[in-house]
């Protein structure tokens, strides 16, 4: 008798034990699909981008704009009138995966001065630590009077800025861009960083490699802590398209 | 014999349930979720986010109006950011817009004070990023009221 029992306790406690695995193992699996999509961006934003080297100059066809400035390519990939003004896209490096914007410059035609209106991103591929990225963007200039509208067109660009993106702190901001700048890596640049309050972030150099001496080491290193490149990249623009 | 398919199964049980909830903790993008984000400071919640739409240029040719978004992935808002780049220090403003067909509710928000350049808002998150918004901002000497009306001087289009 008492064998018997034992076994149907036995099968008891193992048969909800099944039952328990199973489920476990259910609420296991469902759970890495649901992080992976909430994490994708943030695998976006931090893991080496797997898209080989951008080289914007070798991507250019004769007729395209492009002007290198503090080692950052601007290309002209469009300039058209649209129904609001006019409209031009560029492409443009970017040192680190930070999210780089453009500053655009007043645009100049004839005798007219008009400020720049929008800015649209149209696509991205992230720096990593090996390899640069590329941002593109479309600039409009709204203008009323299109009929006055003549070649050749002035357009720059005074400069490219990485705002702190919202899901970082300042310092986890600069460490991200610093882990993603070829140019760091190259040289090895290592570097603390303190959160100083309001947003400011005082960096300090901590090691850096052979191929550079500590002062272009330390002077990398605030070029990448500020997330400011200063320009200008300036342009002549002579075919508009309708 | 028997007891060893207990222990094993009990182990199972045990690694799988704590797989779960570590997989949690570390994945998790952002502290809130769509109607758990409204009102909230998106700059503490830790989104990913994205523009949304186009950036607004405001009058003085330098400063900007943006909208943000959190995808549905991650924390499933929205909210509107104010860039300062005028070059001094001014008041900031900016106030998301959403709901009926022109836009009637806002989140807002405006500097106390004046900030300098190269510094920036954010309004409070709204829930949802697949509600239609325009994000509308100003950059000013003096203090400004919110919320700041539509027009297509102030307010990035529909996004």
């Amino acid at each position: 008798m008492q064998p018997k029992k034992n076994n149907l306790l036995f099968m008891l406690i193992a048969g909800l034990l099944i039952v328990t695995v199973m489920t476990s193992i259910g609420f296991y699996i469902s759970r890495p699909q649901t992080m992976a999509l909430a994490s994708g961006n943030i695998a976006k934003q931090s893991l080496p981008n797997q898209v080989k080297p951008v080289d914007i100059s070798a991507q250019q066809s004769p007729n395209k704009l492009s002007q290198t400035n503090n080692d950052v390519t601007i290309e002209i990939t469009s300039a058209k009138i649209i129904d609001t003004g006019i409209e031009i896209g560029i492409c443009y490096t970017a040192v680190d995966n930070g999210e780089w914007y453009p500053r655009p410059g007043h645009l100049f035609y004839s005798a007219y001065e008009v400020y720049p209106d929008e800015i649209e991103f149209t696509s991205e591929t992230k720096a990593d630590k090996n390899n640069l990225g590329r941002r593109c963007a479309l600039i409009r200039y709204r203008i009323d009077d299109l009929q006055n509208v003549v070649t050749p067109i002035q357009f720059s660009i005074t400069g490219l800025y990485a705002p702190q993106r919202e899901m970082y702190s300042a310092c986890q901001e600069f460490q991200q861009r610093l882990d993603t700048n070829p140019k760091a890596n190259a040289y090895g640049l290592k570097a603390k960083c303190t959160e100083m309050g309001n947003g400011a972030v005082s960096i300090e150099l901590v090691d850096h490699g052979k191929s550079v001496n500590n002062e272009k080491a330390k002077n990398t290193l605030n070029e990448i802590a500020k997330g400011d490149v200063v320009g200008t990249w300036e342009f002549t623009i002579t075919d508009l398209t309708k | 014999m028997k007891y060893r398919y207990l222990r094993m199964l009990m182990a199972l049980t045990l690694m799988f349930t704590w797989l779960s909830f570590r997989s949690d903790a570390v994945f998790a993008a952002g502290s809130c979720k769509n109607v758990t984000c409204e009102g909230l400071n998106p700059n503490t919640m830790g989104c990913p986010a994205v523009t949304s739409g186009s950036i607004k240029i405001l009058p003085d040719g330098l400063s900007t109006v943006e909208t943000r978004k959190s995808t549905s992935v991650n924390c499933d808002a929205k909210w509107a950011r104010t860039y300062n780049w005028s070059g001094g220090s001014r008041y900031v403003a900016a106030s998301l817009r959403y709901g009926c067909s022109n836009y009637c509710y806002n989140q807002s928000v405006t500097s106390p004070n004046t900030i300098p350049s190269g510094s920036q808002v954010y309004t409070p998150m709204h829930a949802y990023e697949a509600t239609p918004t325009r994000s509308c901002g100003d950059v000013s000497i003096s203090a400004i009221p919110i919320p700041i009306g539509i027009s297509s001087t102030w307010c990035t289009g529909a996004n």
